[in-house]
C-alpha cells in the first residue's frame, strides 16, 4: 500500500482521484510541489480566492461574538459588503453549544481517517443543517453540486459522528450558500438510502485507491480536465492553463489559519 | 504504540483521572510524551470531547507524536485536539478578534486587516528603515552582515516580547551588563532606535512581527473578556510539552489559564532549554511544579543504553571538572568510538563507507542515521552530498538558515527573470547566463552553454539574440540544432511574456515554469527537486507581494525588482523548520546542524559527530547587538557579563548539546577528528578536551579499543 499512515481522506482528495487517479498519486502519495499555473485567469482567482477567505473569515468572527456592525466596518470593498449584508440578512442567532464553526470533524474509514471541514453546522429541533459559504462568481447546476464528492462527504461525516447518533438522517440537510445569489442556495435533504449509497461508494474508492501500485495510478482519459491540472507539463499534457469560468470556488478559501509563526 | 507498552509509571499517567493537574519531569528519552499521548486517548475515552483538547508545544514538530495517534484510523470521530504553540495561538486570536483589539493598540488603520509578517519580511521592513542610517553612521564600528544585524534588532523586539519588558528598556538592559569598551553603548543604543523606529512603523501600517503579536496577545488580547471566555470555553483541558523550550511570557500565560482547565498536564525535560537564544527559559517552566497538585518524575531512560549512560555521566563530569576522578566502566566503549582524520575529505570518505556499511550490511534504516556538524556549510553540505549520491546512499540535509539564493534552480529561473525584464536594469552576468542554459536547456553541456553565452547573449544591453542569428555553421554544429531549437523557444517564450511587465513575479515564474521549463526538452521536466525549489520561490515570492500588496506599496515592477534583491542579498530563507517532517521522512539519512536536530526531539540509533575539535560546539554566535543571557529574566538588572560568565554559559551550553545528543541516541556514537578544519585550521575545543579526558582515564584498562 502506497498510503502513509497518517493519511486522511477528504472530499478534495477523493475529488481528485475521480477526476484523475495520477493527479491523486502525484500530489497526495509523492506529495509533489509543482509550481505551474492551474488554471487562469490567475490574477482573477486569487483575488476571488482572498475575499472568499475574508467572508469565511467575517462569518467566523460572528459566530465568535464580536457585533455584526463592528464587522460591518471592516469592509471596504463593495462586493464583500454585498455579500457580508446578505449574510446578516440569513439572520442566524444560534444559540451557544448548537454550533461548531469552521470545525474540522474525522472519522475512521477504510483503515484511515475521512475528514470534513464544516464551515458552519447548526444543531436545531433534532435536525442538523450543514452549510457551506460558496464564494464563486456562478452557480453551477444542482446536479453539477450533487455530484461533487463533497455532497457525499459531508453528511457522510456528520451523520457516522458518535453525537448524531441520535439523529437520523432523514434529519440532516446540506446546503450550499452563495453569498452572491443570497435566494437561491442549494439545498438538499439527506436519507437513511443516500448515507448507505454514499457509505458504499466511499468504500469502494477507499478499497481501490489503497490497493493500488503505483502503475495502477492511471492519467486520466478526460484530457479536459489536464487543462486544470497544475501537473500537465509533467504529463505532457498541454502547455497553457485553460481559462475557468470562476464558477468553482477555490479550494483552499478558508487559508486564514494557514500561515503561522512555528517556521522562525 | 499499545497499552501494554507502557511502563507502571507511564501508565500512572495515563490513568490519571480527568480532573487532575500534574507536572511531569525527567530526563529526555524516559518516555513522557509517550505517557502523556497515552493520556490524551485516556480522556477521550473517558468522555473528554478530542476538540476541547488542546496540546501545546514550543515548536510544531514537537507534537508530531501526538500527530500520528490522532491521525490513526482507531482514534474517536469527532473534532480533533488543538496543535498550537503560543505564537500561533496568539496569530489565530489575533486575526479572529482584530477589529476589538486593532483600535485599542493604536494601529494606523483599524478597520483594515492585519498583516502577518515572517522573519523575512520583518527583516524587509526593517532593513528599508536601517539602510539609510547605515549611510550615516550608524553601527559603525561593528562588522557584521547587514541581514545579521537586522535579524539582531528584531531579536531585541522578540525578546522584549517573550521575556517580557518594554522595548524602550532593551539598551538599559544590554549597557548595564556591558563590561568592555564605553563606545558599545552608543550600538546598543542605535539597535534601540531602531527597533523602536520599526514598531512604530508596524502600528502605523497595521504589520505585525512576532514580537508585537505576541505582545498584544498577551497585554491586550488575553485580558480581554470575549477572547479569553473563547479560550476558556473551547479549551478544557490541557497537555503542555517541553515547556522548558518555552518562553517565560508563554509561561505566564499558561499559568494565569490554570485555574480554567479542568485539567492539565504539564511536561518539562530536564537539562533542555536549546532555545535559549529565542528565549527558552527552564527555570520559569519550573514554576508548574507549584502550579500543579502533584508532580510526578521519570528517571529511566528508554531510549539510550547503559553504555551510552556512562557516557553522558563521564562527559558531563569532564565538561565540569575537566577531570574525572571516578572509575570508568569498560563498557563505556561499547558507547563511542573515535576516528582520527588528517584531513576533511578523509573523514567524510570514512562517513560515507560507514554509513553504507550500515545501511546495506547490516539493515539499518537511513533515518535511523545523522550526521551532525556544529555548523553545516555549503561547501560541506556540498561534499557530503556527491560522496552520499555516488555511494547509491539518500541524503537529507536541513539547515533552516539556508538562503534562497543557494538554490542553483532559483538562480538560474531568476536569470531568465532577469533577461525577460531588461527594463529593470538587472542585468544578468556572463557567469549566470552560462549556469542557467546548463542547468536548463536538456543536453546542453558546459560548453554548449558557453557558446551560447559568447555568442548570444549581449552582455553591454542584457538580451538574447536569435539563433538563427548565428551565421557561422560551425558554430551552429558546435552549440547543435537540437540545444538551438530549444534556447531558440527560451528565448520567444521569454520575449512574448515579458510585454507585461506589471504581472507579478510568482506569477510570472509560475508560467515560465509551467509553460516551458517543466516541458519536454527541459530540464526541470519530471526533475523533483528543481520543482521543489521552483515552488519555494513562488510561495515566498507571493507572500511577499501579499503583505506588501496595499495603496501605498510601491508599482508590481518595483515590488519585483525589490524581491529579487532580497533574494540576491540572502535574507530570503529556503527552509523552515516547519519542513522537518517533509525533510526527515524520505528514507534518507540526515545531515544537520547539532542544534537544529536536537530542536526536533527525534532519537536515533547512530550519530557522527564531525569534527569535535571544532570550537563550533563552544563558542556561542558572534552577536554584538544583543545578548541572549543579559535579555533574560534570569539575569539580574545592573550586573556585568563577565568573561566568567561567557565561559560558564559556554560550558553549561556544551553540556546541555551532549547530554541532549546522547540522549537521542540509542545504540552508538561515532567520533570523528580532524587534524585540519574545513577552512584549514587546526582546531582543539572543549569538546574534544572532555574526550580526551575520558580516554586518558579508560588508558590503563585493559581490553581498551579507543586509544
Amino acid at each position: 500500500m502506497l498510503l502513509p499512515d497518517s493519511f486522511v481522506f477528504t472530499q478534495q482528495n477523493l475529488q481528485d482521484y475521480k477526476d484523475c487517479a495520477y493527479r491523486f498519486y502525484l500530489k497526495e502519495i509523492l506529495r509533489l510541489d509543482w509550481p505551474a499555473v492551474e488554471s487562469e485567469p490567475i490574477r482573477e482567482q486569487e483575488a476571488l480566492m482572498l475575499m472568499g477567505t475574508r467572508f469565511h473569515l467575517l462569518c467566523q468572527q460572528y459566530f465568535s461574538g464580536i457585533p455584526a456592525d463592528v464587522l460591518s466596518g471592516q469592509i471596504t470593498h463593495p462586493e464583500l459588503t454585498d455579500w457580508w449584508q446578505n449574510f446578516l440578512n440569513l439572520n442566524l442567532h444560534p444559540t451557544p453549544g448548537s454550533f461548531s464553526v469552521e470545525k474540522l470533524n474525522t472519522i475512521p474509514f477504510g483503515g484511515f481517517r475521512l475528514a470534513a471541514k464544516i464551515d458552519l453546522m447548526l444543531k436545531t429541533d433534532g435536525k442538523i443543517i450543514i452549510y457551506d459559504w460558496k464564494t464563486s462568481q456562478h452557480q453551477p447546476k444542482r446536479q453539477t453540486l450533487l455530484a461533487r464528492m463533497q455532497s457525499k462527504v459531508y453528511p457522510f461525516v456528520i451523520s457516522n459522528l458518535p453525537a448524531s447518533q441520535t439523529v437520523q438522517p432523514e434529519s440532516i440537510e446540506m446546503v450550499y450558500w452563495y453569498p452572491a445569489f443570497p435566494q437561491s442556495p442549494v439545498i438538499f435533504a439527506y436519507s437513511s438510502a443516500q448515507n448507505d449509497a454514499d457509505q458504499t461508494e466511499l468504500e469502494l474508492l477507499a478499497a481501490e485507491i489503497t490497493s493500488k501500485d503505483k502503475e495502477a495510478f492511471n492519467k486520466t482519459d478526460n484530457t479536459k480536465v489536464c487543462k486544470f491540472c497544475r501537473y500537465r507539463s509533467l504529463c505532457d499534457r498541454g502547455k497553457e492553463a485553460g481559462t475557468s469560468e470562476l464558477d468553482e470556488e477555490p479550494a483552499d478559501s478558508d487559508a486564514a489559519f494557514i500561515f503561522d509563526f512555528d517556521s522562525i | 504504540m499499545t497499552e501494554s507498552k507502557l511502563t507502571s509509571i507511564q501508565q500512572q499517567i495515563a490513568d490519571l483521572p480527568v480532573q487532575s493537574r500534574v507536572f511531569l519531569h525527567g530526563p529526555a528519552g524516559c518516555g513522557k510524551t509517550f505517557a502523556a499521548v497515552h493520556h490524551m486517548q485516556a480522556l477521550i475515552k473517558a468522555g473528554v470531547p478530542s476538540d476541547s483538547i488542546l496540546i501545546l508545544v514550543p515548536q510544531r514538530t514537537l507534537a508530531e507524536p501526538f500527530k500520528k495517534i490522532i491521525r490513526t484510523p482507531n482514534f474517536t470521530s469527532g473534532g480533533e485536539p488543538a496543535i498550537l504553540t503560543i505564537g500561533g495561538l496568539a496569530q489565530r486570536m489575533l486575526t479572529l478578534f482584530w477589529p476589538l483589539v486593532a483600535k485599542e493598540k493604536g494601529f494606523g488603520a483599524p478597520d483594515k486587516p492585519p498583516r502577518f509578517l515572517t522573519l523575512e519580511t520583518a527583516q524587509y521592513y526593517l532593513s528599508n528603515l536601517v539602510e539609510p542610517l547605515l549611510q550615516i553612521g550608524y553601527f559603525e564600528s561593528v562588522t557584521v552582515d547587514p541581514n545579521r544585524l537586522y535579524s539582531q534588532i528584531l531579536d531585541n523586539l522578540n525578546k522584549s516580547a517573550v521575556v517580557g519588558f518594554s522595548p524602550e528598556e532593551i539598551s538599559t538592559r544590554l549597557i548595564q551588563a556591558w563590561a568592555g569598551k564605553p563606545s558599545q553603548a552608543i550600538i546598543y543604543d542605535q539597535a534601540q532606535e531602531c527597533a523602536l523606529r520599526f514598531r512604530q512603523l508596524c502600528l502605523q501600517q497595521n504589520l505585525l512581527d512576532f514580537s508585537l503579536q505576541l505582545s498584544v496577545f498577551a497585554n491586550h488580547l488575553w485580558p480581554s473578556l470575549l477572547c479569553r471566555q473563547y479560550l476558556t470555553s473551547t479549551y478544557r483541558h490541557l497537555i503542555y510539552d517541553n515547556t522548558e523550550e518555552d518562553y517565560p511570557v508563554a509561561h505566564d500565560l499558561i499559568e494565569s489559564w490554570m485555574p480554567d482547565f479542568e485539567s492539565a498536564l504539564i511536561i518539562k525535560d530536564e537539562q533542555g532549554g536549546f532555545r535559549s537564544f529565542m528565549g527558552a527559559d527552564p527555570i520559569s517552566a519550573s514554576r508548574f511544579s507549584k502550579a500543579c497538585e502533584k508532580t510526578i518524575k521519570f528517571t529511566e531512560s528508554m531510549i539510550k543504553t547503559p553504555e551510552l549512560e556512562h557516557l553522558e555521566t563521564a562527559l558531563t563530569t569532564s565538561l565540569t571538572y575537566h577531570k574525572i576522578e571516578s572509575e570508568i566502566p569498560i563498557e563505556i566503549q561499547n558507547a563511542f568510538s573515535i576516528h582520527t582524520f588528517r584531513f576533511y575529505p578523509q573523514g567524510l570518505d570514512w562517513i560515507t563507507d560507514q554509513v553504507k556499511d550500515l545501511v546495506d550490511n547490516q539493515g539499518v534504516r537511513p533515518e535511523e542515521i545523522v550526521v551532525l556538524t556544529p555548523f553545516l556549510s555549503d561547501s560541506l553540505r556540498h561534499s557530503i552530498n556527491a560522496r552520499f549520491t555516488n555511494a547509491g546512499l539518500s541524503l537529507s540535509t536541513f539547515r533552516p538558515s539556508r538562503g534562497l539564493r543557494d538554490e542553483p534552480a532559483i538562480n538560474a529561473v531568476l536569470t531568465l527573470v532577469k533577461l525577460a525584464f531588461p527594463t529593470w536594469n538587472l542585468k544578468p552576468v556572463k557567469d549566470e547566463i552560462r549556469i542557467a542554459m546548463l542547468l536548463l536547456i536538456e543536453d546542453c553541456d558546459y560548453i554548449r552553454a558557453d557558446l551560447i553565452t559568447q555568442v548570444l547573449f549581449g552582455q553591454a544591453n542584457g538580451i538574447l539574440r536569435s539563433f538563427d542569428s548565428v551565421k557561422n555553421k560551425e558554430m551552429q554544429q558546435r552549440i547543435s540544432f537540437l540545444v538551438g531549437e530549444r534556447f531558440e523557444r527560451l528565448r520567444l517564450w521569454l520575449e512574448e511574456n515579458a510585454i507585461d511587465d506589471s504581472l507579478e513575479l510568482d506569477i510570472f515564474i509560475s508560467r515560465l515554469f509551467g509553460e516551458l521549463l517543466s516541458q519536454p526538452g527541459y530540464k526541470f521536466h519530471q526533475n523533483f527537486d528543481s520543482a521543489a525549489a521552483v515552488n519555494r520561490l513562488v510561495e515566498s515570492a507571493r507572500k511577499f507581494r501579499q503583505v506588501m500588496n496595499i495603496e501605498t506599496s510601491p508599482k508590481t515592477p518595483d515590488l519585483n525588482k525589490e524581491y529579487i534583491r532580497l533574494v540576491e542579498t540572502g535574507i530570503l530563507s529556503a527552509q523552515y523548520m516547519s519542513d522537518w517532517e517533509s525533510k526527515t521522512r524520505s528514507g534518507s539519512v540526515l545531515v544537520s546542524p547539532a542544534f537544529s536536530y536536537l530542536m526536533n526531539n527525534r532519537p536515533v540509533r547512530f550519530q557522527f559527530w564531525l569534527d569535535i575539535g571544532s570550537q563550533g560546539w563552544w563558542t556561542r554566535l558572534d552577536q554584538p547587538l544583543t545578548h541572549p543571557y543579559v535579555l533574560n529574566r534570569n539575569w539580574q538588572n545592573g550586573k556585568l557579563w563577565s568573561d566568567m560568565h561567557e565561559n560558564a554559559a559556554n560550558q553549561q551550553s556544551l553540556i546541555r548539546i551532549m547530554d541532549g545528543l546522547i540522549r537521542r541516541c540509542s545504540e552508538h556514537i561515532f567520533m570523528c577528528t580532524l587534524g585540519v578544519n574545513e577552512q584549514g585550521n587546526e582546531e582543539r575545543g572543549a569538546l574534544i578536551m572532555a574526550v580526551q579526558t575520558i580516554l586518558r582515564k579508560l588508558q590503563n584498562k585493559p581490553g581498551v579499543k579507543h586509544v
